[in-house]
């Protein structure tokens, strides 16, 4: 009988929220994706920029890193950057390029793109730290590093 | 059905005495039932006394598996970096300012390019040469995401 009683109270306590949920909908928010570029500057004012080397980390937004490309200047374009390759999918990267030609850029410089992945409707936000600027003998310059948004796609 | 044996059975009366001889005990003492509801009354108390430490016990052991399980699974082992690694990391410190960055990586290439006296450690890859490949090694090193301690 206690038995009896039980199954049912269990079996009203299941189907009682089953029969509530009738006429409701329920919708799958898949949250926005876009690819954008972010494009790396380094003004090394007036002396010739042999070697960088930057840390690039998303402090906001959800971002991954899906490609790297080198700069625009010969000296750093037809060799790509040095990446550690599990910073793809990730949030943070350390990238670095030497050049040891005699042409090397003076003036303001894109010296890499990185393009990313970004999910949801955040405006991501970077923590840019230009660690090595350096001449061709390895001396430290008094450059300073700047981050460009590229059109997203 | 009864019989009428059954009906008439009177025992013996010396058979009545026999057993009372046999079976009689006398008077119960006064303070029995007192003293086997004292007697019960600590049984149950151990009985329940030994139910808690159980209960302690198991919670005791199911909090230290937790806290066992927990510990082992969020602990990060100490940063130890291996003496191979600690020597690779020296070999890559080309200007031995303590820390790998890309400027070791371009003194090693200026040095390869400019024929300048080469370091037999600075082989990175073992292939029995200083060339670009120990150059990358050094150029990936350091911008390798978990950086590895410099002597």
């Amino acid at each position: 009988m206690k038995a009896t009683a039980a199954t049912a109270i269990l079996a009203l306590a299941i189907a009682l929220p089953l029969f509530g949920q009738q006429g409701q909908r329920y919708e799958t928010v898949v949250p926005p994706v876009r690819f954008a570029p972010v494009h790396v500057v380094i003004d090394p004012a007036g002396k010739p920029l042999a070697a960088y080397q930057f840390e690039l980390k998303a402090i906001a937004g959800q971002v991954k890193i899906v490609g790297v490309e080198g700069g625009q200047h010969d000296a750093f374009r037809t060799r790509p950057p040095y990446y550690d390759p599990q910073a793809l999918a990730h949030d943070r990267i350390i990238l670095a390029a030497y050049s040891t030609d005699k042409d090397l850029p003076t003036q303001a410089t894109r010296i890499a793109t990185i393009h990313l992945q970004i999910t949801g409707t955040i405006q991501p936000e970077f923590e840019l730290n230009l660690t090595v600027a350096s001449d061709i003998d390895g001396e430290p310059i008094d450059a300073t590093i700047t981050l460009q948004k590229g059109e997203s796609k | 059905m009864e019989t009428e044996h059954e009906n008439r059975f009177e025992a013996d009366p010396k058979l009545g005495q026999d057993l009372k001889r046999l079976y009689d005990f006398g008077s119960p003492p006064e303070n029995l039932d007192r003293r086997v509801l004292d007697r019960a009354r600590v049984f149950v108390t151990q009985q329940r006394r030994m139910r808690l430490v159980r209960k302690i016990g198991s919670a005791a052991a199911v909090a230290a598996i937790l806290i066992i399980g927990f510990t082992l699974t969020h602990t990060e082992p100490p940063h130890t970096p291996t003496m191979s690694v600690m020597l690779a990391s020296v070999a890559q410190d080309i200007d031995r300012n303590g820390r790998v960055d890309i400027r070791d990586a371009l003194k090693l290439a200026r040095r390869i390019e400019t024929a300048e006296p080469i370091r037999p450690e600075w082989d990175l890859n073992h292939d029995g040469a200083v060339d670009q490949a120990d150059v990358d090694a050094v150029a990936y090193a350091a911008v390798r995401l978990k950086q590895e301690g410099v002597l």
